[in-house]
C-alpha cells in the first residue's frame, strides 16, 4: 500500500486528455446538437431554428425554465427530490395573479412567491426534520397543492388584469434588449447569487457535504436536517420567481399552468449532470442541462416531432443519464 | 443484561408484545369507523348496498393497483410506473380489440402491462438502478408513448371512424360493470386476485422470499434467492396488475383508448392505501389484506365527499393531507423505536 | 485444516496455521483482536480462499469455492451480526432458501411439515421458542438459537460460533452453553470463538491460540490456566518504535460523569487532561466507539453528562432528544380544527344563517363546513365577547400544562415561547380576519392561516433547548476521527479540499463569502505539514490510499484546531509510513496542549502511546492504569475476564 503508487496518474498535458468530460461532456454535446440541427436547417428539413425571433424565445424559456432546474438541483444535490414543483408553480402562479387582483401588483407578487416558500418550506421540514421520505412528502404534496390551485380558482383563467398592470408584466416578462431576452438576464443574475451561494458560503458547503455523505457531514458538525431544509426552501422560491415570470410573460393563468413541469425539470437536472446520489453536480450543470433540454425539445418541434414522442424523449434522456452516471459510480 | 428481564414481563396482546401494538393503526382504523358514523348520519345514501356496491365498482381498479403497489413495497421497491402503465395499457388494448376482438385485445393488454413490469424489474434487478429512479423512467416512457400512440386524444367514443364494434364493446363494458347474477363481476375479479395474491404471499416459496428480500436482503441473498430474477417476477406482477387496472378502469370510464388514464392521482391512492393498510414504506412487512383494507378506506373516504357534494379538487387535498398525515404518523413511530 | 497461509496486501494474516476439530467437540479459539481468528474461518466458511494449505473434511481434502458449498458441506458460521429476517416468522427464517414445496400445480410450501420440523429442531435444542412468532419480537438470545436451529436445518457437521456470548446476559449464557452440550452429544463439532476466558472451561473440550496469524498451540482444557493462555495470546513484537516522550499535563479539558446507553454501555467515567495521551482498550465490542460517539453527541444516550471545560464554564447536558410525540401532533390537530373556524366565525361575522342551503353541503373548508360537520351543527348564538379569547388561551393552556407534566424535557423557556406564539396567533388571526369583509378573503384566511400556524408551530419546536449535538461538540473544541472513516469520517466524492475544510468552514470566511485563494494555501499547509499524497487537493477522497484518507481525516481536525480530540482505531488498516505519521502527529498535538484518547485494538500501540490507559470490558470501564504500571498480560485481564 504504497502511497505514492496509489495516487492517479494525471495524465500528460494534451487539451483533450486534461479535459472535464464529467462536468463539461454535455456542453460539448450541446455543441454538437446545434451544429447538427444547423446542418439540418440548411438541408431544410428543420425550419428556422437558427434565427434570431426562435432563439430568442427559446433563451426566455430557458431562462424561465431555469428557475425550477436550479431549485431541483439544489434538492437532489441534498439526495432529495421535489415532485412537487409543477403544482405548487401553478398554485403560487394562481395565489399570485389572484393578489395582483386584489391587492395590487407588489403585494400579490410577495403572496405568490410567499405562497410557494411556505410549501417548500413544509416539504423541507417534513423531509428534514420529521424525516419522511423525499418522495413520498412531495407526491402528496403535488396533489395538494393542484388540489388547492384548482379550488382557488375553480377551473377559471386569471386574466383581469389592469391595462397598466398588463404593461408591467410584459415589460418585465417579454422585454428583449437586441434580442436578447431580458428574463436572461433575470436568469443570470440569479445563476450568479446561486452559483456564489453553492461554491462560496458555508451553507454552499454544507450542502454539498451533506449530499455526499449525510453521517460524515453531521459529525462534522453541520446540521443536516436545516441544510435539507433549507434546500426545499430554496426551491420553494425558485418556483415562486418561475411561476412571477410565468405570469409576466403571458399575464393570464390557471390552476393547471405549472402541470407536469416538475419531471422536465427533473430531466433537465439529471441530464446536466447532477446526480439522485446527491453532492455531484450544481448550478452550472443546472444551466447546463436546461439549454440542453429546452433546445433539443425545440428542434424536434421544428423536425416535426409531436408533443408525445417528445416526452418519451425525455424519459428516455433520463434513465440514460441516470444508468450512465450509476455506472461511473460502480467503477 | 436487560434484555432478559424485559423479555419475562413482555405480555402478548393481538399476537404483538405491548410495545409494538400499531397504536397508530389502531388509531386510522378508528379514524375510519368515526368517519362512516359521521357520512351515515351526515348524508341519506351512504350506508346502503347500492352505494356501497356502486362505489366498490367503480373504483375496483384501485384494488388491483394498491396490489401491485403492494407486493413491491413489501420486497423493498417502489413503482412510480403505475400510472403510465395503464394508460398505456388502455390505449393499446383499444387499438388491438379494435382490430382482433375483446379477447386479443384484453390479453395482449395484459401483456404490455407485464411487459413494462418486466422492463421495471429488469433495471432494478439486473442493471441495479435504484426502484425509484427506474420506475420514474418507466413513468415518463409509458405516459410519452400513451400519447404518442393516440396523438393525444381520445381513441374510440367522441371520434367518428374508430369505434369498437357494438358486441367488442358491449364485452369490454361487461368486463367493469357487468354482473354474474345479483354478483357484479368485478367483486369476483377482486375476491380472485385477492385470493391468489394472499396465497402467492402466503404459501409459496415465492411470497416466503418476497417478504425475505424486503425485510433483509443480504440474508435473502445469501439464503440463495435469485436476486435478478425475483426483481424482475415481483415487477412483472405488479405491471400484471397495473395492467388490469388499466382495462377495468377505462372499461368503467368510457370503454375507449384513454392516454391520460393514469395521470391523475391513481399512483397517490396506490401507495396511500398500502402504507394505510400497513405495509411498512421500507418493505419486509404488510400483506393484501391490510391493503384491501387501506384500499376501503380511502374509496368511501372519497365516496364520502362525493355524496356530500365537495367537489374532485377538495377531494384531491383532503385525500393527500390523509395520506401524508398518516404516513407522518407511521414515521413517527418508527423514530420512537 | 493443515498449514494455511493466507496475505492480504500489506498484512500477512495467517502464517501457516493449523487446526483440526474431532466429532462432538467444542472447540475454543482464541486470539487478540486481528490474530487471525476471522479470517480462517472465513476460509472453512469459503469466504476466503487461503493462499497455500489444505482443508480436509473426514479426512478427504477437499476445496471449498464459495459460501455454498461451504454449506452443502456441513459448515455453518453463526456471526456476530444475526443474519436474519426479521418479520418472518422463526420456522421460516429457520428454512428461508429451502422451503418444502408440496406436489401439485398450486406449488404450495409444506408449511406444516416446515413448522414441525422447527418444532422438532427446537426440541433437540430444548429450546422453548414459539416457532411461529416473528424473530423480531424474540430476545437476542432466542434470535441466537434460531440461528443455531438454522445450522441445525442443514444438517451441520461442523457449527462455527463468533463470540456468540458477548450481547447475552447470564441467565441466556446458560441456555445457550446448554443447547452447546447438546449438539455435542449429537456429534456436531463447535468451533467456538470467545473472548470471555472463563467460558474457556466451562464449555470447552480443547483449546487453540493464535497471535498475530501464527499457531501457538493446542491443549486440552483441562490441562491449562487461564493464565498461561493469556501469556500465549500476548507477546506480540514491540519491535515498532513509537516516538513517545514524557509531557507536562494541564487541566481537565473533558469530564465525563456516568454515562449510559442501556444495553450498550453503563456509568462511564472518567478525565481526560490537556497534554495527555489516554488510550481506550478493550476488546471489539466492548463499546469504546459508541462511548466516543457518545461523547462526541453523533448517538443519543439514556443519562450521563459530558463538560468541556475549555470555551465556557457552562455545562452542557446530554439529553434526549426532544422530539414531535405523536399525542401533540393530535392535540395540534384539534387545536387547529376548533381554533380555525372559531376565529374566522366568532370575530368576523361571516356566518350567516340565511344563506345557508341546508340542502346542499357548505363548502369544503368553509367556516360553515367546519360548523356543521366537525362540530356537529350551526351555532347561532355565538357570543362576541371575550369567550373566544378565553377559549383560545384555554387550549393553548391545557397543551402547556400537558406538555409540561408529560414531556419533562422542555424548558421553561420553550413553553413560554410555545405559548405565546400560540396567543399571538389566536389574536393575529382575528384581526386579519376582522380586517376584510369579502367572502374571497376567507378563502385566503383559511390557507394563510393554517399555514402560518403550522410553520410557527414549526418554528417553535426548532428553537427547542440545545443539545449536545457534533455541531456543539465541534464548536467546543472536539474532534472524532471516526472508526470508519470512508463511510463517517469523508465525502468520498467530494475533493480534498472540501473535506479538509468541513469541520470548520467559517474559517474561510473573508468579507462574507468563502475566501478560495486562502483556502488553497490553508489546506496546501495542511498536506504538507501532514505529507499527504495527492495530486493536487481537486483530487477526490476516493482515489486516495487509506492512510491518506486518515491523514485527511485528521488535517479536518487540525484546521478546526481542535484541542480535544478522540482517535477511533487511527491506525487500523493504513501502511508503516502513514501509521508513524500519525503517531507523531498525535505527540505533536499533545505536546502543543491538546487532549488526546485514542482507541486501538493494538495492545503495542496501547502501551507505546498512551500516557494513562483505560479499559472497557463488556460496556463497563473495567481499569485505569498509569503507563509505566501497565503490561499486555494486565490489559488482557481487566480486558477479557471478570474480576
Amino acid at each position: 500500500m504504497a502511497n505514492v503508487a496509489e495516487a492517479p496518474a494525471r495524465p500528460s498535458a494534451s487539451f483533450l486528455a486534461n479535459f472535464n468530460y464529467e462536468k463539461y461532456g454535455l456542453l460539448v454535446v450541446f455543441i454538437m446538437m446545434m451544429i447538427i440541427f444547423y446542418i439540418l436547417q440548411l438541408m431544410g428539413y428543420v425550419n428556422n431554428f437558427i434565427e434570431a425571433h426562435n432563439l430568442t424565445n427559446q433563451l426566455r424559456n430557458a431562462s424561465i425554465l431555469f428557475f425550477i432546474v436550479a431549485g431541483q438541483s439544489m434538492v437532489l444535490l441534498v439526495s432529495g427530490i421535489d415532485l412537487s414543483q409543477g403544482s405548487l408553480l401553478s398554485l403560487s402562479s394562481v395565489v399570485m395573479a389572484q393578489g395582483i387582483l386584489d391587492f395590487g401588483l407588489a403585494v400579490g407578487v410577495l403572496m405568490g412567491i410567499g405562497m410557494a416558500t411556505m410549501f417548500g418550506f413544509i416539504n423541507g421540514y417534513l423531509v428534514g426534520r420529521v424525516k419522511i421520505q423525499p418522495f413520498i412528502v412531495t407526491l402528496s404534496m403535488l396533489f395538494i397543492c393542484a388540489g388547492i390551485a384548482l379550488v382557488f380558482t375553480g377551473g377559471r383563467t386569471i386574466h383581469q388584469f389592469t391595462g397598466e398592470q398588463k404593461d408591467i408584466l410584459q415589460a418585465i416578462g417579454l422585454t428583449d434588449f437586441f434580442h436578447i431576452p431580458g428574463t436572461l438576464f433575470i436568469a443570470i443574475f440569479f445563476f450568479i447569487i446561486l452559483y456564489l451561494l453553492t461554491k462560496r458560503t458555508v451553507l454552499g458547503r454544507a450542502i454539498y457535504l451533506t449530499g455526499g455523505n449525510e453521517e460524515a457531514a453531521r459529525l462534522s458538525g453541520i446540521d443536516t436536517g436545516k441544510v435539507k431544509l433549507i434546500c426545499y426552501l430554496i426551491s420553494g422560491i425558485c418556483v415562486g420567481i418561475t411561476s412571477f415570470l410565468y405570469l409576466a410573460r403571458l399575464p393570464a393563468t390557471n390552476g393547471l399552468a405549472g402541470f407536469q413541469l416538475e419531471f422536465q425539470s427533473l430531466a433537465a437536472t439529471v441530464v446536466g449532470g447532477t446526480t439522485f446520489h446527491g453532492g455531484e453536480g450544481g448550478v452550472t450543470q443546472a444551466a447546463i442541462g436546461t439549454l440542453f433540454l429546452t433546445f433539443l425539445l425545440n428542434g424536434l418541434i421544428l423536425l416535426g416531432v409531436g408533443t408525445f414522442a417528445r416526452e418519451v424523449v425525455v424519459g428516455v434522456l433520463l434513465i440514460t443519464a441516470v444508468v450512465l452516471s450509476s455506472r461511473k459510480r460502480r467503477e | 443484561m436487560s434484555a432478559a428481564a424485559s423479555m419475562e414481563s413482555e405480555k402478548l396482546i393481538l399476537g404483538y408484545p405491548v410495545k409494538d401494538i400499531p397504536w397508530e393503526r389502531l388509531l386510522l382504523i378508528s379514524a375510519f369507523v368515526v368517519l362512516m358514523i359521521f357520512y351515515t348520519f351526515a348524508t341519506e345514501n351512504f350506508l346502503t348496498l347500492e352505494n356501497f356496491v356502486n362505489v366498490v365498482r367503480r373504483d375496483a381498479w384501485l384494488f388491483f393497483l394498491a396490489y401491485a403497489q403492494t407486493i413491491v413495497i413489501v420486497s423493498a421497491g417502489f413503482d412510480l410506473s403505475q400510472g403510465s402503465i395503464m394508460s398505456v395499457v388502455s390505449v393499446m388494448a383499444w387499438s388491438a380489440m379494435l382490430h382482433f376482438g375483446f379477447f386479443f385485445g384484453f390479453i395482449i393488454g395484459l401483456g404490455i402491462g407485464l411487459l413494462c413490469g418486466v422492463i421495471n424489474g429488469f433495471f432494478v434487478g439486473v442493471v441495479r438502478v435504484y426502484p425509484f429512479i427506474a420506475t420514474l423512467g418507466m413513468l415518463f416512457i409509458g405516459s410519452g408513448t400513451a400519447q404518442l400512440w393516440t396523438g393525444g386524444l381520445q381513441m374510440g367514443g367522441a371520434r367518428e371512424g374508430a369505434t369498437l364494434p357494438k358486441h367488442v364493446e358491449e364485452a369490454y363494458v361487461f368486463l367493469a360493470k357487468g354482473n354474474l347474477g345479483p354478483i357484479p363481476f368485478t367483486f369476483i375479479w377482486i375476491l380472485i386476485v385477492l385470493a391468489t395474491m394472499w396465497y402467492l404471499l402466503k404459501y409459496t416459496r415465492f411470497g416466503t422470499y418476497v417478504y425475505a428480500l424486503g425485510g433483509n436482503e443480504q440474508t435473502a441473498i445469501s439464503a440463495g434467492i435469485n436476486y435478478p430474477a425475483m426483481k424482475i417476477a415481483i415487477f412483472g406482477i405488479g405491471g400484471l396488475l397495473c395492467g388490469f387496472a388499466g382495462l377495468l378502469l377505462s372499461a368503467s370510464v368510457s370503454a375507449a383508448g384513454e392516454p391520460r388514464l393514469g395521470g391523475g392521482d391513481q399512483l397517490l391512492q396506490s401507495i396511500g392505501a398500502t402504507i394505510i393498510g400497513g405495509t411498512h414504506i421500507f418493505g419486509g412487512r404488510g400483506g393484501v389484506l391490510g391493503t384491501t383494507l387501506g384500499v376501503f378506506l380511502i374509496i368511501f373516504l372519497v365516496n364520502g365527499l362525493n355524496i356530500m357534494g365537495i367537489d374532485t379538487y377538495r377531494q384531491q387535498i383532503i385525500v393527500g393531507l390523509v395520506i401524508l398525515a398518516s404516513i407522518w404518523v407511521s414515521t413517527l413511530r418508527e423514530q420512537k423505536n | 485444516m493443515l498449514k494455511i497461509d493466507k496475505s492480504f496486501p500489506g498484512v500477512h494474516a495467517l502464517k501457516e496455521v493449523d487446526f483440526d476439530l474431532a466429532e462432538g467437540e467444542v472447540h475454543i479459539l482464541l486470539g487478540e483482536n486481528g490474530a487471525g481468528k476471522s479470517t480462517l474461518i472465513k476460509i472453512l466458511a469459503g469466504i476466503y480462499h487461503a493462499d497455500s494449505g489444505q482443508i480436509e473434511i473426514s479426512e478427504t481434502p477437499t476445496v471449498i469455492p464459495d459460501a455454498r458449498t461451504g454449506r452443502d458441506l456441513g459448515i455453518s458460521v453463526i456471526y456476530q451480526e444475526l443474519n436474519l429476517v426479521p418479520d418472518l416468522s422463526v420456522a421460516k427464517n429457520i428454512f428461508l432458501g429451502r422451503e418444502p414445496v408440496l406436489p401439485g400445480v398450486m406449488r404450495r410450501v409444506d408449511w406444516a411439515r416446515v413448522e414441525q420440523e422447527s418444532r422438532a429442531i427446537m426440541e433437540r435444542l430444548d429450546v422453548r421458542i414459539d416457532v411461529n412468532a416473528p424473530v423480531r419480537s424474540l430476545s437476542v438470545a432466542d434470535q441466537q438459537m434460531v440461528e443455531i436451529a438454522r445450522a441445525l436445518a442443514f444438517d451441520c457437521k461442523i457449527l462455527v460460533m463468533d463470540e456468540p456470548t458477548s450481547s447475552l446476559s447470564g441467565h441466556e449464557i446458560e441456555e445457550l452453553f446448554k443447547a452447546v452440550t447438546r449438539l455435542r452429544e449429537h456429534g456436531v463439532g463447535i468451533i467456538y470463538i470467545s473472548h470471555r476466558l472463563e467460558e474457556v472451561h466451562e464449555i470447552g473440550d480443547r483449546v487453540t491460540v493464535l497471535r498475530d496469524g501464527e499457531y501457538m498451540g493446542t491443549w486440552d482444557v483441562k490441562d491449562v490456566e487461564l493464565d498461561f493462555l493469556i501469556t500465549q495470546m500476548v507477546g506480540r513484537t514491540l519491535d515498532e518504535k513509537f516516538p513517545w516522550t514524557p509531557r507536562q499535563h494541564g487541566e481537565v479539558a473533558l469530564r465525563v460523569r456516568g454515562l449510559t446507553r442501556n444495553g450498550v454501555f453503563e456509568d462511564i467515567n472518567f478525565d481526560l487532561h490537556y497534554g495527555e495521551i489516554v488510550g481506550l482498550s478493550g476488546l471489539v465490542g466492548a463499546g469504546r466507539t459508541e462511548v466516543a460517539r457518545a461523547v462526541m453527541g453523533a448517538d443519543t444516550v439514556d443519562s450521563g453528562t459530558v463538560e468541556m471545560t475549555n470555551a465556557t464554564k457552562e455545562k452542557e447536558e446530554i439529553q434526549k432528544l426532544p422530539h414531535y410525540p405523536l399525542w401533540m401532533a393530535l392535540v395540534d390537530v384539534v387545536v387547529f380544527m376548533l381554533a380555525l373556524p372559531l376565529f374566522t366565525v366568532i370575530f368576523q361575522g361571516i356566518y350567516d344563517p340565511f344563506t345557508l342551503n341546508m340542502n346542499s353541503p357548505p363548502p369544503l373548508f368553509s367556516a360553515n363546513w367546519f360548523y356543521e360537520w366537525i362540530l356537529g351543527g350551526p351555532l347561532y348564538n355565538i357570543p362576541n365577547g371575550p369567550t373566544p379569547y378565553i377559549v383560545a388561551a384555554g387550549l393553548a393552556l391545557i397543551r402547556q400544562v400537558g406538555l409540561w407534566f408529560l414531556e419533562r424535557q422542555y424548558s421553561w423557556r420553550t413553553l413560554v415561547i410555545d405559548f405565546a406564539s400560540w396567543y399571538a396567533l389566536a389574536i393575529g388571526a382575528m384581526v386579519i380576519t376582522s380586517l376584510f369583509t369579502q367572502n374571497f378573503v376567507l378563502e385566503w384566511v383559511m390557507i394563510w392561516g393554517g399555514i402560518a400556524m403550522v410553520a410557527i408551530r414549526f418554528l417553535t419546536i426548532l428553537t427547542h433547548e440545545r443539545k449536545w449535538t457534533p455541531t456543539l461538540a465541534i464548536r467546543r473544541g472536539l474532534g472524532l476521527l471516526p472508526e470508519d472513516r470512508k463511510t463517517q469520517g469523508l465525502t468520498q466524492v467530494l475533493s480534498v479540499a472540501y473535506n479538509t475544510t468541513s469541520a470548520n468552514i467559517r474559517r474561510l470566511i473573508k468579507r462574507w463569502l468563502l475566501n478560495l485563494t486562502m483556502e488553497k494555501d490553508l489546506v496546501d499547509e495542511h498536506i504538507n505539514q501532514l505529507k499527504i499524497m495527492t495530486p493536487d487537493q481537486e483530487t477526490q477522497i476516493r482515489f486516495l490510499s487509506g492512510g491518506n484518507q486518515q491523514k485527511v481525516v485528521l488535517a479536518k481536525w487540525l484546521f478546526r484546531r481542535a484541542n480535544v480530540l478522540i482517535f477511533d482505531e487511527p491506525t487500523r488498516g493504513i501502511d508503516v509510513g502513514a501509521k508513524f505519521e500519525v503517531h507523531s502527529q498525535m505527540l505533536q498535538l499533545a505536546e502543543d496542549g491538546a487532549a488526546v484518547m485514542m482507541i486501538s485494538s493494538e495492545l503495542p500501540e496501547i502501551l507505546g502511546m498512551s500516557d494513562r490507559i483505560l479499559v472497557m470490558r463488556e460496556g463497563r470501564l473495567t481499569a485505569d492504569i498509569d503507563r509505566n504500571e501497565a503490561t499486555q498480560e494486565g490489559i488482557l485481564r481487566y480486558a477479557m475476564t471478570a474480576d
